[in-house]
Parts: structure tokens; C-alpha cells; sequence
């Protein structure tokens, strides 16, 4: 065991902390950030990292990346996450549709999809979830019907996150709807331009611009843009919603506003912790502690990932212990701001700028996202304990 | 960054797993405990055998060097096994504080004696004293350069078996001292606690006991620091033990919920049974994660305490939800005591409590994470 990261891979991230502090705009927050600038910048900044070769540097040289290894990634996922995730949407291209396309996708799809995505350019969106279909994807109701020259797709899509600017949608839809569910499904490569194609914004806690529903009206899908085997896609969505759930490094995020806190609770204290109280200096703790086993599991999973012993029920372990860890740390903060917790961004008594609000709404959803942990579980009982379905 | 065991690791973990589940099965698990003192020659003489009580101890002493994280490995295993020895007290505490402490030919022989079998246990809880950390108050006395002490000491492991206790004591200019006492000595007299967990503890009465210079191992703030060390050690593999008693609830209870029917059905196959299984699941795979990070940095000689602190107060909390739901989940029967749920819950209480309760650990780390947080350059997670 060791619990250093390579060398190699902390002098790396000292270079890419040099970098985002050369980059990063004084307004930066995060990137679902409501304010007109945070799109061009996101879209900048990958170029530029693109142009160093930082973006996909995870990637098979073959595709554009550099083979990085485990380790360097790792470090790659942390700093972008504790600054807010400056990559914006493209962190979905480099982690987990970008893999589905190498795993699946043909050689003219490979060409002409993946190198856009390693210069920094792509923009896509994920086409799962309906709205009678959240955790039970299997049920997705949405059609593309072979009308000999294109596939026609009829449907609804909701929650789909960078709808609005996406150029392509990684699409689940229902090719085959007399066969077993899992068994009439297939995915697809949908441009976003294609006509028949409407994208509704849905107003959420999280703000104007994270989720948006997608509406599907006879809109032609070439038969080169199927992604995989027909009626095969159900594989391949779990291929790509575990490379989803393990990419998540939420820690780093959760660790940096826990140090700020710290840091505001002990303003008017004269020392680094709200030293009258006990119970909150415990309560720092608890989350810490919490925060650290967070990224020890992550790092399993990685460590796993690298020995080549791959453990089923490791993403789901870590997709369920840093979602909740994120919504226990939120909590605390807002606990421990007191009264003042309750006031916005915005608001000039807000403390942290509204920090601690800003963690707990974007957490709040994130049990929900990329396969709600109730379905986590499920892989858990099932594959890790064997218990019945 | 590799979380992943090495190949020796993998090779202990394999033994250890091995010795566990042959020998030390519930039935023998149950002959122990209910014996006088609690405790089997012939159990703890296999596990000498293997070289156990040597893993966290230097080769110059006739151990194998491997260090704290190896012993966490068997540690786990014998606690899912229901097991407990004097490996975590003797192997463990005494082994490490006894390393820490100005070198001499007792402590040198000490020691080696624990490497070869003998059990060295250690006093530290006082009836007034909260737990081990507590500062302690039976006065060590001198006069004319000889020294005594008198005074009670309470929840000693395994006195009865042990060969030497090491008793810390308060001198005359209020500092710490510690002193190793023979059990075989004039004036040491004990009797077993009535307890829950299985390992026998002790209330041991010192009575005018004689204390030869030479056995005076450490004063003042080496003796604290000695023990720091000791506790520190000891804390990580009672966490270790911990870890096990989960695994061990995790498997009962996985296994009860797929054969036991209700509305025709395995209980596992409901999710109100399924989902706290695998809570526990994920619970027990943190706080192992947790433990062994901290392991390897007192291997690293890179510890405070901090981690081990903050990890006895996430885990106490952890394991005390997994037994306490893992009788939720089995209903009635695991609270019968011909069932074995009952070995592990029990055992989980008093892991909770050894070495550390939450309130405690959680001051000992906030103290600890204070300081980091007041620090410039810290931006880590340890």
C-alpha cells in the first residue's frame, strides 16, 4: 500500500495549479455559475488546455491523448473539480462519452467525433433519462424507427444537462419494441441541429441554466450515426454510466470549502477554529473525516481500476459514500454558519459569498444523478452480496 | 497511490483468514470467553507460531519489521472471526511503546520476550480516569532511591495470562513515569471485571509493590510520549478489530436475509433489508480505508495521532450502527444468544469503548485538525 501520489503526479499538479491560477478570471466561481461569461470562458480554457495537452491527456495517444497514467488523471480530475470545474460540460467528453465512442464506436465515428473533443471544441449532451424513465432506464420510451434511409426518432428526453449549447447527444432510444426491454435499446450519435429538435429550459434550485428538457419530433438519425450494435445499447449505457460514476472527485471540492469555512468561523476568534465551541470543532471534524474516507474510496476504485481487478460494486460504493458526504458537509457548513446560512449569493452579508448554500443545492441533486443511490444500493445487495433481486 | 495490499500483504491476509476460520470457530470462540481467563494457550501459541507477535517489531528483536498496517491485516481477520487476543495489548501497545522509551537491557528483553510468546500487558485506566489517555494518579513513591507504589488500576487485558504489566504512574514532581511490574511480584493481586466483550479484563491492586530502578522504562515527557505512540498504535489495530466485527455482522446478516422468508419471499430481495445491508457495505469499506491510511502513517513515522483520532470517532459511531442494525435486520433471532450475531454486537460495544470513545478522540482530532487548519501551507486530507 501507499498512500503518496507518484511524484511525477504532484509535480504535475503543482504545473496545473500554476496554470489555473494564471487562467482563472477574478469572477470565476464554478460552472453553473448564472452569468453570461462562464460559456465562452470554459470553452477557452479547454483549448488551452488542449493546446498543452492537458485535456485529454487520459486518452490512448491514438485518439488524441497522451496515455497518461492513472495517477496524473487522477490529479487532473481533483484540480479541476476544487476550481470549480473550469473544463465546464467537457468533463462528460474526457470521462465517460469519449470511452463509449473508443469502445463502440466505428472507425469513421472514432474520426470524426474524438478529435474535436481532444482539441477542446465538442459540446454534447446525454439523451437518457425520460420522464417516466429515471431510474428505470430500461423502460425508455423514446423510438427510432429504421425508415430505410434514417433512423426517425420520436420522443422526450428531460434533465439534460448543456442541452442548449450541445452540438451532439449521446441518445438512449427504442429500436426493437417487441423485444425484452434491455433488448430493444440502442444508442445514438444525434446532432443537436437536426430539425424536429426542441430544447426547453427547466428553472431549477440550481439555477436557470443547469437541466433542460429535449423534445424528439420525427428527427432523422443517419444510419451512420448509430453507435454500436443495434439493439445492443443496454451494455453499453452501464459501460458508460460506471465510467460516469467513477470519475466523480467530489472530495477535493468538498475538502477547499471546508477549509475556507474553517478559515471565516475563525475570523473573529484569533485562532484557526471556533475555539468556545467543542461541538463545532467536532463537527469540522466528522466532515473531514468523512471528506478523507470519500477520497480513499475513489482512490480504490482507482487503485483497482490500475491493478486490473476492477470490482463491480466500486463505483457504486464511492458514488454513494461522496454524494452523501457532499449533502453531510453542505449541511454542517450551513449549520455552522448559523443564521447568516440563509442568505444568497449576491447579498452582502452572505457569508463565503454564499458558499455554503451553493455546496448543499448542487449536492442535493447529485443522489439522484448519473443512477440514483437507491439503484447504487441495489448493485451493492445484488453484485456485492450476493442478496436476491 | 496504491490502496491495493502487496503481495506479502495478500499472503498474511490469506493466512490469517485460513487460521481464522478453522480454528477459531464460533463454538471455540464460545469455550474461550466462558473460561476462567478468557483466554488459550493454544490459540495464542499458534499465533506465535506464525510470527505474529512480531510483524511491528524491528528484526534486531527477532521480529519481521513489516509494521502496524500488516498487524491491522490480522487484526481485521480475528475480529471477523469473533477472535480476541492479546495481540493488539502485547503485539501491539506494549510492543510499540516498549521501542519508543530510552533503550535498557529490560526493555530490550521485553521486547524480545513478547516476539517469543510472553504477554506484556498494560495498566493505564484508573476507576476516576475517563480511559487510557487519562493522566494518571497512583503516585510512584521514593525514598532513598528506591521506589513503590500502591494504588488500583482498572480494565487491564488479560492480566491473568500476562507476564509483565506496564503500569503508568505519577511521581512526585507530578510527571508521568512509566514502570514495568513482574505479575509474579509481591503485593500484585487481581480480579476479572464482569464485562461484555469477551476479552477478559482485569481490576489489578498494587500493593506496596517494590519497583527496582532499572524497571522506572521512562519519566516525564518521554514516558508520554512513549505511550502516545503505544495508544496511537493500539488504537489503529482496535479500530482494525472493529473492522472485522463489521465484516463479520455484514456476512450473518447477508447471508440470514437470503434464506430467511417472509411473504414468500428472502428478506434480502426487499429493499428496506437490502439497502441497509448495503450501507453496510459501504460503512465497513470506509472505515477499513480510513484505518489503513493511518496505519501507513505511523509505519511512515508521519503521525500526529490526528488520523487516528478522527478515524476511532467515525468508526466507533460506524460500527455501533452496524450491530445495532444488524439485529434490526436479522429480528428476533439475532438477539438469542445460541446465535452468533450476539458475539459480534457485544464485542463491537467494547471496541467502541477500548482505546478511545468518540467524545474523546473527537477532542484529541479537533485539537489536531485546529492546528492544520491554522496552517498556512496545509492542503491536504491527512
Amino acid at each position: 500500500m501507499d498512500f503518496d501520489f507518484p511524484a511525477d503526479a504532484e509535480a504535475f499538479r503543482s504545473e496545473l495549479r500554476e496554470f489555473l491560477a494564471e487562467e482563472l478570471p477574478d469572477w470565476w466561481t464554478n460552472m453553473f455559475a448564472n452569468d453570461e461569461r462562464v460559456f465562452p470562458f470554459c470553452k477557452s480554457f479547454c483549448q488551452k488546455l488542449a493546446q498543452r495537452g492537458w485535456l485529454t491527456m487520459a486518452w490512448p495517444k491514438e485518439f488524441g491523448g497522451s496515455d497518461a497514467d492513472t495517477w496524473t488523471q487522477m490529479v487532473v480530475r481533483e484540480e479541476m473539480m476544487a476550481a470549480g470545474e473550469p473544463r465546464g460540460s467537457q468533463y462528460m467528453n474526457l470521462n465517460y462519452i469519449g470511452p463509449t465512442l473508443m469502445m463502440a464506436g466505428s472507425d469513421e465515428q472514432k474520426k470524426e467525433f474524438l478529435g474535436p473533443m481532444a482539441r477542446g471544441e465538442a459540446y454534447w449532451c446525454q439523451g437518457f433519462s425520460e420522464p417516466d424513465s429515471g431510474s428505470d432506464l430500461a423502460s425508455a420510451k423514446t423510438t427510432a424507427v429504421d425508415d430505410g434511409e434514417n433512423f426517425i426518432v420520436n420522443g422526450q428526453k428531460i434533465w439534460t444537462s448543456y442541452a442548449t449549447f450541445a452540438d451532439h447527444c449521446l441518445l438512449v432510444a427504442r429500436t426493437d419494441p417487441d423485444a425484452p426491454r434491455h433488448k430493444g435499446l440502442s444508442l445514438f450519435i444525434v446532432d443537436m441541429n437536426t430539425p424536429g429538435i426542441t430544447v426547453r429550459p427547466i428553472d431549477s434550485m440550481g439555477g436557470p441554466v443547469e437541466f433542460n428538457e429535449v423534445f424528439f419530433d420525427n428527427v432523422a438519425v443517419p444510419h451512420n450515426r448509430l453507435l454500436g450494435t443495434l439493439n445492443k445499447g443496454w451494455q453499453l449505457i452501464m459501460a458508460s454510466l460506471s465510467l460516469e460514476r467513477g470519475a466523480f472527485a467530489g472530495h477535493v471540492r468538498m475538502q477547499s470549502s471546508l477549509r475556507e469555512l474553517s478559515a471565516y468561523l475563525s475570523e473573529d476568534e484569533g485562532g484557526a477554529f471556533p475555539q468556545h465551541n467543542i461541538a463545532d470543532r467536532a463537527e469540522l471534524v466528522k466532515v473531514q473525516t468523512r471528506i478523507r474516507a470519500s477520497r480513499l474510496l475513489c482512490y480504490r476504485l482507482i487503485s483497482n481500476q490500475a491493478g486490473g481487478e476492477l470490482n463491480p460494486i466500486d463505483p457504486a460504493v464511492a458514488k454513494i459514500y461522496a454524494t452523501e458526504t457532499a449533502i453531510y458537509a453542505s449541511e454542517a457548513a450551513l449549520k455552522l454558519l448559523g443564521a447568516q446560512g440563509q442568505l444568497l449569493a449576491g447579498d452582502p452579508f452572505a457569508p463565503l459569498g454564499g458558499l455554503a448554500y451553493r455546496n448543499w443545492v448542487h449536492s442535493v441533486p447529485m443522489v439522484v444523478a448519473a443512477g440514483s443511490n437507491e439503484i447504487q444500493r441495489n448493485i451493492i445487495a445484488q453484485h456485492g452480496l450476493g442478496l436476491p433481486r | 497511490m496504491n490502496l491495493l495490499f502487496d503481495d506479502v500483504q495478500k499472503m498474511i491476509q490469506q493466512g490469517a483468514n485460513r487460521f481464522a476460520t478453522s480454528e477459531l470457530v464460533p463454538e471455540r470462540i464460545r469455550e474461550i470467553e466462558a473460561s476462567p481467563d478468557g483466554f488459550s494457550n493454544e490459540v495464542w501459541n499458534a499465533i506465535v507460531d506464525m510470527g505474529w507477535t512480531g510483524i511491528a517489531v524491528p528484526e534486531s528483536f527477532g521480529g519481521s519489521a513489516r509494521g502496524v498496517a500488516d498487524l491491522c491485516i490480522i487484526a481485521e481477520e480475528l475480529g471477523a472471526a469473533a477472535a480476541v487476543t492479546p495481540l493488539i495489548v502485547s503485539a501491539g501497545l506494549a510492543a510499540s511503546l516498549l521501542q519508543k522509551v530510552p533503550a535498557t537491557a529490560v526493555t530490550t528483553a521485553l521486547i524480545k520476550d513478547i516476539v517469543d510468546g510472553s504477554i506484556v500487558t498494560a495498566a493505564l485506566v484508573e476507576p476516576t480516569g475517563r480511559s487510557e489517555r487519562t493522566f494518571p494518579a497512583i503516585p510512584l513513591l521514593e525514598i532513598d532511591g528506591a521506589y513503590s507504589m500502591s494504588g488500583m488500576k482498572i480494565l487491564v487485558p488479560y492480566a491473568a495470562s500476562a507476564k509483565e504489566i506496564l503500569v503508568n504512574v505519577k511521581m512526585a514532581d507530578g510527571a508521568m513515569a512509566l514502570v514495568a511490574v513482574s505479575t509474579a511480584g509481591e503485593g500484585v493481586v487481581m480480579s476479572r471485571h464482569k464485562s461484555v466483550g469477551g476479552e477478559p479484563l482485569y481490576e489489578v491492586r498494587f500493593d506496596s509493590v517494590k519497583i527496582p530502578v532499572e524497571r522506572v522504562i521512562a519519566q516525564g515527557v518521554a514516558a508520554e510520549t512513549a505511550l502516545d505512540a503505544g495508544l496511537n498504535f493500539a488504537t489503529t489495530l482496535k479500530i482494525a478489530e472493529a473492522v472485522g466485527l463489521c465484516e463479520g455482522v455484514v456476512r450473518l446478516t447477508a447471508e440470514y436475509a437470503k434464506i430467511r422468508k417472509q411473504f414468500g419471499t428472502a428478506i434480502g430481495a426487499y429493499q428496506a433489508v437490502a439497502h441497509p445491508c448495503a450501507d453496510m457495505r459501504i460503512q465497513a469499506d470506509a472505515c477499513r480505508l480510513l484505518n489503513f491510511e493511518s496505519a501507513w502513517l505511523l509505519d511512515q513515522s508521519r503521525s500526529d495521532g490526528y488520523t487516528v483520532a478522527s478515524t476511532k470517532a467515525y468508526v466507533n459511531e460506524v460500527a455501533a450502527k452496524i450491530g445495532n442494525d444488524g439485529l434490526r435486520l436479522h429480528g428476533a433471532i439475532g438477539y438469542s444468544n445460541e446465535y452468533d450475531l450476539q458475539l459480534y454486537m457485544r464485542r463491537i460495544r467494547s471496541a467502541c469503548a477500548s482505546y478511545g470513545d468518540s467524545g474523546e478522540e473527537l477532542e484529541r482530532a479537533a485539537a489536531a485538525l485546529s492546528e492544520r487548519f491554522g496552517s498556512p501551507d496545509y492542503d491536504g486530507f491527512v
